[in-house]
């Protein structure tokens, strides 16, 4: 009994860790309708100019507070609602989503810029102690806290004490959930939502400061990394809250915190289970909180009343042109391939990176029908390209099985895994789908990944390239052709697919989901079919992507950088095949026309990150959408061209018949389908 | 953002890496030692015959590098361009080798994860003659590549890829990790201290878990202490081990070790330090001066292994003195991986030496696997190339040790001016190993 007080007693200064991020992202939620991933990003900002200004710059520790976190935090927040979010007010929770997500890739990026690469060892808490915050210890009976266990628990406290004041005695804390609710329904009571709106962000802006000045010296330094990793962890104290909690957040962060201790101390240490147990916990936990828990499960998004008066989002620019300009564009494609392709032949380098543009682009396309067509977002990508991987390593290396038929099996692998989880995953909907495919990542990255028959222990399993019968793909130009075959051959189902009648199901699922069950289309059975069909694709890709470097190393499926590639596809282009090759070969040549031209490779994901805040007003993509501009200002071009040469045949003034009207485009109709890539 | 979460296994790469067994350290008789400043060669270069190899014109011989620069990590792995171009500096001052420049044409950046992308772009842009340094922390995936080209490569021999192709000179020799390779150097130091109950902890990641397993074979090996406590389910990040310490001193432990990274080492000190377990820790990976400039507080009288000549070592050698003079000659800051590229850049001269003035990349790869005792003039504990290429079972058997006093690494077990300790061969027992060499 005693060692059950002292393990609950010890995991509470932990909880309240999680506890504190929580209580932010449960605020930036409640205020602003933004599941905030990039919160923790914010909270690096104040951290880094913190560290600046303390460590760097000898500043006394309370100018230095004041500055990271009173002037800092509440600058991030006014930035990023006056440049982003308070244009998305009225967009779907998935967009807000789309653009923390991009935030979170870019921000850390742009503080890097300023704070450079080198190590920042040192950091020192604000908890005044001669000896340092940190190496301060207090007594408490059998119990020890370190300075910066006091003040964050001190912090915690008065954090939640306050918000939740605020929200129930102040009219401040109700127009904030007003504006949340509805922006537009707020503005018609006289209330200024932007201003509102404004003072949201600011204030949890402020409370990530908080949070990045006191957990820094939790770690040995400051990096942007540790506090990503943070964050997933307090996601799953902010869900026993409902997202909307500041008091359950706190209390899922404490029992959060107790329960890793009690595992700790009670689980053997060099037991599997506690190998796979503790560290997997938290994504365990917002796992099962996203199945079962009560109010999560509903899916109950707030929704603007008045969403219903928006447009719908316009369709693919490849519908709207006329067939001369299709076929023309569609030469000119191929001329451009034909060329970029004799070109890469060229230069073994190239063609490393074209080869490596080609399988991303195969994985990419799994978003397209995951995201682009079923409109979900699906944060698991990487793991199903991870699972055809392994599973191709694994057959290669064990059973001798031939390449090409364990990459297939690695793909019809990740179609099941995908089509098991979508069963329980897709009633879910929107934001809390896609935060249970993250934490399905996360558990697999942290139970199987590690495991020696999943990822191969200590050395990546090595993969050779395919043969089939004579054809040895082993050389780097066959096997370009190889996975470019893959990748025409895969591109061209999923545009069967979304011709065919999923596809159409599909449409009508985003459109309307009460309607489309109206006509009795099953939406599980069209989603489920969805999921299995992205997933599959992913782990085809995966394998690829294994034979392709000759390895299948954990790495190279990091759920993170999942995340990257999901930002990727969604900011140029998640509705086409078109729009993720773009995407792989974005991927490979913004980077390479970076480094050529001297510019910090840091600019990519910030080009990226930040071209994901587009998709609210783009969904469809940045390339698509320029697709669309440039066609319709083509199209014009050619009926005046057309005009311009039929008039001379019309009859002068005085008589005769009147000229033709001039040919014009085809409007697209919702239903029409034509093939757009 | 490609290499976020990659920290979680790069960095246990390293740890793992550093916690097992590596190169050879056992002394023959010397066919050479190393080169260094006093024997460059300076001949104007049309005494020399002409030479027809990539990246070598009458005038300078080029060599390109790779390096782990942008990392998450926060570690200076870059800096081991500044170790080979201070060595460089130094021959190029002397007039050269064979009357042509030393020049380090291009510092790519692998970002952890591009390795093989940036050795193809070596291979196929930059006409380089040799690869130096490679300084990359999760996996060398360039190496088939080298490989296959036949291209001398030097660089820090951390990653598995090091082990094999004969024209492939990690820092350290052959690598080893995990229970097929029982070490010294941890029993060593337990025997030291006089302690004999020890705590080991780890991440639940695969290579911090096979350096769990070669600890343990360590002390199964040379039992100079046990080992009473020991996980491999910590997380990566931030992780609370709390109920870990409470069941280290229920367990009475007296000396720690790890297989984390520097953030893990310090929260189990801060961790220690509240519950009032004040037992040493064993640090194979935190000889940075940085870091226990910040920290030191935590962790006096723990020690901590350096795998190159420390730069306390009194009185200064040649060799260490000459890299302290080039390295602040060039205003490059002096870290561990500074000092790897220093070593890289010196067996790179030596085999261009023991090449001859008419060399080619196999007449460099060769002379370097004629030797027997090479040793950078005692910057790292001897190699043995005849057999360090593919001799997995050939446990380390030299290091350096520090005892963190005050902010300082105090030089400690070696002998004056000479760092290391050192076993030869694989002694069947602890008993076995002693009298130790020093060197």
């Amino acid at each position: 009994m005693t060692d059950f007080i002292s393990y609950v007693l010890r995991g509470i200064p932990f909880g309240c860790v999680f506890a504190l991020v929580a209580v932010g992202l449960v605020l930036t939620y409640k205020t602003s309708g933004v599941f905030n991933l990039a919160f923790g990003a914010q909270a690096y900002v104040s951290a880094a100019v913190y560290y600046d200004v303390h460590v760097r710059h000898n500043w006394p520790i309370l100018p230095a507070f004041v500055l990271a976190v009173i002037v800092v935090g509440p600058l991030v927040g006014l930035i990023l609602d006056r440049a982003i979010f308070r244009f998305m007010r009225t967009a779907p929770h998935v967009a807000r989503l789309v653009a923390a997500l991009g935030l979170l890739v870019a921000i850390p990026q742009i503080v890097k810029l300023w704070f450079g690469q080198s190590p920042s060892f040192g950091v020192e808490g604000i908890w005044p102690s001669s000896q340092g915050s940190n190496f301060a210890v207090y007594h408490f009976g059998n119990y020890a806290l370190n300075g910066d266990q006091v003040a964050t628990l001190i912090a915690t406290a008065i954090v939640v004490i306050g918000l939740t004041a605020m929200f129930r005695f102040s009219d401040i804390g109700l127009r904030m959930r007003a504006v949340v609710e509805s922006s537009r329904m707020t503005e018609l009571s006289g209330i200024n939502a932007g201003r509102v709106g404004t003072f949201a962000w600011m204030l949890s802006s402020l409370v990530a400061g908080l949070a990045g000045v006191l957990l820094a010296p939790l770690f040995a330094q400051v990096s942007a990394d540790n506090f990503t990793i943070l964050i997933v962890a307090a996601i799953a104290a902010a869900a026993f809250g409902r997202l909307t909690s500041i008091p359950m957040a706190l209390l899922g962060g404490i029992l959060l915190g107790i329960a890793q201790g009690l595992l700790g101390g009670y689980l053997p240490p060099a037991s599997v289970l506690a190998q796979g147990l503790r560290p997997s916990l938290p994504f365990i936990v917002l796992f099962a909180l996203l199945i079962f828990w009560p109010g999560l499960r509903s899916g109950s998004e707030v929704s603007d009343p008045l969403a219903g008066v928006d447009p719908p989002p316009p369709g693919l620019a490849a519908l709207a042109r006329s067939r001369g300009l299709t076929i023309a564009t569609r030469v000119f494609a191929v001329a451009v391939s034909l060329a970029a392709i004799v070109f890469v032949m060229n230069s073994k380098y190239w063609l490393l990176l074209a080869t490596q543009a080609v399988v991303l682009s195969t994985i990419f396309v799994s978003i397209v029908v995951i995201t682009g067509m079923a409109g979900q977002i699906s944060l698991c990508q990487a793991t199903f390209a991870a699972i055809g991987a392994f599973t191709t390593a694994q057959l290669v290396s064990n059973y001798h099985v031939s390449v090409l038929l364990t990459i297939l099996a690695g793909a019809v692998l990740a179609a099941i895994v995908g089509a098991l989880l979508a069963v329980p995953v897709l009633r879910l909907g929107g934001i809390y789908l896609a935060l249970a495919t993250f934490a399905f990542a996360l558990m697999f990255e942290s139970i199987f990944v590690p495991l020696g028959w999943v990822g191969g222990g200590v050395n990546p399993i090595k993969v050779p390239r395919p043969t089939i019968g004579p054809i040895d793909f082993a050389s780097n130009k066959s096997f370009f052709f190889l996975c470019l075959g893959i990748l025409a051959v895969v591109g061209i189902l999923v545009i069967f697919v979304r011709g065919g009648t999923t596809g159409r199901f599909l449409d009508a699922l985003r459109g309307s989901e009460t309607a489309a069950q109206a006509i009795g289309i099953n939406p599980a059975r069209a989603r489920i079919l969805a999921f299995a069909l992205s997933a599959g694709i992913a782990g085809l890709g995966g394998g690829l992507m294994a034979t392709s470097t000759g390895f299948a190393q954990p790495a190279d499926y990091a759920s993170f950088l999942g995340l990257y590639w999901v930002v990727l596809v969604v900011t140029l282009g998640s509705r086409t095949v078109e729009g993720a090759i773009q995407a792989g070969i974005g991927f490979v040549i913004v980077d390479e026309i970076l480094k050529r031209i001297g510019i910090n490779a840091s600019w990519e994901p910030i080009l990226f990150g930040l071209g994901a805040i587009t998709y609210a007003k783009h969904p469809e993509g940045i390339l698509e959408f320029q697709k669309r501009q440039s066609l319709a200002r083509m199209q014009g071009w050619l009926d005046r061209m057309n005009r311009k040469n039929r008039e001379p045949e019309a009859p002068g003034p005085g008589g005769g018949e009147v000229a033709a009207a001039p040919p014009t485009a085809p409007a697209a109709s919702p239903t029409q389908r034509v093939v757009a890539d | 953002m490609r290499a976020r979460w990659v920290a979680v296994f790069a960095v246990l790469a390293v740890a793992a890496t550093a916690c097992g067994n590596s190169s050879s350290g056992k002394t023959k008789k010397s066919t050479t030692t190393s080169g260094g400043s006093s024997s460059a060669t300076t001949i104007k270069s049309g005494q020399f015959p002409p030479v027809n190899a990539p990246g070598v014109t009458p005038t300078e011989i080029r060599v390109s590098g790779v390096a782990s620069t942008t990392n998450p990590l926060g570690g200076l792995y870059g800096t081991a361009f500044d170790g080979v171009q201070a060595y460089f500096d130094m021959i190029n001052a002397q007039g050269g080798i064979y009357g042509r420049k030393l020049t380090l044409v291009k510092r790519h950046d692998d970002q952890l994860s591009q390795n093989k992308r940036e050795v193809e772009a070596i291979i196929d842009q930059d006409n380089a003659f040799a690869v130096l340094p490679v300084a990359t922390i999760f996996s060398f995936s360039g190496a088939s590549l080298l490989a296959q080209n036949n291209v001398p490569t030097f660089g820090w021999g951390i990653n598995d890829e090091w082990t094999g192709p004969a024209n492939l000179f990690g820092h350290l020799g052959a690598l080893c990790n995990g229970s097929q390779c029982p070490s010294l150097l941890l029993p060593f130091v337990a025997d030291k201290l006089h302690k004999k109950r020890l705590g080991v902890l780890a991440y639940n990641v695969a290579n911090s878990a096979a350096c769990v397993d070669g600890i343990k074979a360590s002390f199964d090996k040379y039992p100079t202490a046990k080992i009473v406590y020991s996980t491999k389910s910590l997380a990566f990040g931030v992780t609370d081990m709390s109920a870990d310490v409470k069941k280290m001193i229920d367990a009475k432990v007296d000396m720690v070790t790890t297989c984390m990274d520097n953030n893990g080492v310090l929260t189990l000190a801060r961790e220690m330090r509240q519950q009032g377990l004040n037992v040493p820790q064993y640090m194979p990976n935190a000889y940075d001066h940085d870091f226990m400039d910040k920290n030191s507080g935590f962790f006096q009288g723990s020690v901590v292994l350096v795998q190159e000549a420390p730069l306390e070592t009194t009185p200064k050698f040649k060799a260490l003195q000459d890299y302290i003079t080039w390295m602040d000659k060039g205003h490059f800051t002096k870290t561990e991986n500074a000092e790897i590229g220093w070593v890289n850049a010196d067996m790179f001269v030596t085999g261009l030496k023991g090449a001859g003035p008419d060399f080619s990349r196999q007449k460099v790869i060769d002379a370097l696997n004629k030797l027997t005792d090479y040793d950078a003039g005692g910057m790292i504990g001897p190699i043995d190339w005849t057999k360090q290429h593919t001799d997995l079972h050939y446990p380390r058997s030299c290091g350096a040790f520090t005892k963190i006093e005050g902010k300082n690494f105090v030089p400690v077990w070696g002998a004056p001016g000479k760092p290391f300790t050192c076993w030869n061969g694989d002694p069947a027992t602890f008993q076995d190993a002693k009298p130790y060499a020093r060197i």
